[in-house]
């Protein structure tokens, strides 16, 4: 392959920006550059960027690829270009991904891990919940796999609508979409705390709500207090700083079944995917005005402090 | 203020009507008691012996033990009766006395008297000459089953009402072993003694006094709260009942929209049970 030149100056959407060092090694075990990422981005942007959209956004930057140290990044730099959207929250001036030629600009500076919180900026209340299913390694996997699948079953009985995608490293991630401003997190909390409990309840060898580390053992962690406000997760189709360069991927709740493993799912796979197959978050935002959440809310409001009362 | 007893007090011709709040409360810390094992709350069940069976409120009757082992039967509404009998009366100030007069010892519990509908004035009236005189009023009052004698008396802008202990429950001195007669003490020993109490006397500032144990205990608790972070208990009440019960609910709202799932086992699933 020809030497590609150090700086490309090109235009996306109207707006001009650098790529630098395009042919630099992002992930040596498969010999990814990072021209090739930004492809990848290009490609994704239509699936991922309605998840960056409006939220203050976290990166994890590999400037030296993935087996070189990487760096948090929540601030937005003095370099950045004019046209990068930010945001200022709680003293920290945040990066706001909403186009292309932002994530682009992201990409081009090895932003890999891309996260955002669960509300939009406007909003202190979530646009959805999520349930982050992350086992103690990827030998356990399994046992993201089984809660998954517990899971969808209740939300299946509840009549609520749920997604689910990989983590892009060991666990799945569950998302049950939210009608906009309507819920407040201490409510979400409520359901969260009372899933999480169900299911440590039901298989209690399996999983654990247990905080200290060295007492969970084997279980799986079934973290509910990860969806609050501040916190953030890895957003759909954003790739985590892993030597397979594993994307965090929508699927199928028939995909989700012994035979799910989490490295089914590397970069160099997802765009034919989605072409074949689809976004299996396709029908996310729609199902936000669908989602009926109130009767599930309000049966566990007038249920539950009785019995804490007891 | 939370009322705890309604009622009203007459005195004289005087009918006042009155509300009882809890004047002291209680600020101990309460410790919890949880299964070393699993770390979940300790329950209490009831169970007969006899039977071998947990039983539940419906299944209990109260009784009076008058010997070892013969119990009389006393049924819910022979006691209710008597409640009422004593709780329909006005709390009757039968004398008045010097407040000295009483040790401590009588004190049971202090409670604040607040007017009920209409009685600020009689209220005020009571309080005044009360106050006046320099005396209070002493009044037989029924409180949670129990025929109390209690003291009236003005404290700051309020009544408040003492309740107190009968004779035969303050227990006799006698009984209190190794209580010296009197003994040879010198003028010396005296003097010193004296001089002591005199050097450490001081107006009562109650407002000195912490309770230095539970100030302790406290700093000890939120340290292990920050580095520990505590261990959450199981949902004592079966969670997976609730769900059960939740899902009812719901299907009960929407029963067209639930989908008729039933999933079989995953490899998995059976995997790990086998």
């Amino acid at each position: 392959m020809a030497k590609l030149k150090e700086r490309h100056r090109v235009t996306i959407e109207g707006r001009e920006l650098d790529i630098t060092h395009p042919d630099k090694v992002l992930w040596p075990d498969k010999d990814i550059n990072k021209l090739q990422y930004l492809q990848y981005l290009i490609e994704v942007s239509p699936y991922m960027l309605p998840f960056l959209k409006e939220r203050l956004l976290t990166v994890i930057r590999y400037p030296n690829g993935v087996k070189k140290e990487p760096f948090y990044q929540k601030s937005c730099p003095d370099y950045a270009p004019d046209f990068v959207p930010t945001h200022l929250h709680d003293n920290i001036n945040y990066i706001i991904c909403n186009n292309l030629p932002t994530l682009v600009w992201l990409g081009n500076q090895g932003a890999i891990d891309l996260h955002a919180p669960f509300n939009k900026i406007d909003s202190d209340q979530p646009s959805e919940i999520v349930f982050d299913l992350d086992p103690p390694s990827r030998e356990e996997f399994q046992l993201a796999v089984e809660a998954a699948l517990m899971m969808k079953e209740i939300f299946d009985k509840l009549a609520l609508i749920s997604f689910v995608k990989t983590s892009g490293n060991k666990g799945l991630q569950l998302y049950i979409p939210l009608p906009d401003n309507t819920y407040t997190y201490d409510e979400t909390r409520i359901f969260t705390e009372f899933i999480a409990n169900y299911l440590v309840n039901k298989e209690p060898k399996w999983f654990t709500i247990e905080r200290m580390k060295k007492k969970r053992g084997n279980r799986m962690y079934v973290d509910y207090i990860q969806h609050a406000p501040g916190k953030t997760i890895v957003i759909p189709y954003s790739l985590r700083g892993n030597d397979e360069a594993l994307v965090a991927t929508p699927l199928f709740w028939s995909e989700v079944s012994a035979s799910l493993k989490p490295t089914n799912y590397p970069m160099d796979s997802i765009i034919e995917r989605i072409e074949k197959k689809g976004c299996p978050f396709k029908d996310f935002w729609d199902s936000k005005g669908r989602q009926d959440f109130s009767s599930v809310m309000t049966w566990l409001k007038d249920t539950l402090p009785q019995l804490k009362g007891k | 203020m939370h009322t705890v007893w309604k009622g009203s007090i007459s005195f004289g011709l005087v009918n006042i009507p009155v509300k009882l709040h809890a004047a002291t409360e209680d600020r101990d810390i309460k410790l919890r008691q949880l299964h070393k094992k699993c770390k979940s709350p300790i329950k209490y069940k009831k169970t007969c012996e006899n039977c071998n069976e947990e039983v539940t409120k419906d299944d209990i009757v109260m009784a009076y033990e008058y010997a070892p082992d013969k119990f009389i039967e006393l049924d819910e509404e022979e006691l209710e009766k008597l409640r009422k009998d004593q709780e329909g009366k006005a709390v009757d100030i039968i004398n008045f006395v010097q407040l000295e007069e009483i040790d401590p010892i009588y004190f049971d519990r202090s409670y604040y008297l607040s007017p009920g509908d209409g009685g600020g004035k009689a209220y005020s009236l009571l309080r005044q000459s009360l106050a006046d005189s320099g005396k209070i009023g002493l009044a037989k009052i029924m409180i949670r089953s129990k025929e109390k004698l209690a003291v009236i008396r003005p404290y700051q802008d309020a009544l408040i009402m003492e309740t107190l202990h009968y004779p035969d429950e303050v227990r006799a001195i006698q009984e209190v072993p190794n209580i010296p007669e009197g003994a040879d003490l010198s003028k010396k020993e005296m003097d010193t003694a004296t001089l002591l109490i005199n050097q450490l006397t001081e107006a009562f500032e109650p407002e000195k006094y912490t309770d230095d144990y539970r100030t302790a205990l406290m700093e000890l608790i939120q340290e292990k709260v920050s580095k520990e972070g505590g261990v959450e208990a199981k949902q004592a009440d079966n969670v997976v009942d609730l769900m059960k019960a939740l899902e009812e609910s719901i299907k009960k709202t929407k029963p067209k929209k639930t989908p008729a799932t039933g999933r079989k086992k995953t490899p998995a699933q059976e995997r790990k049970k086998a």
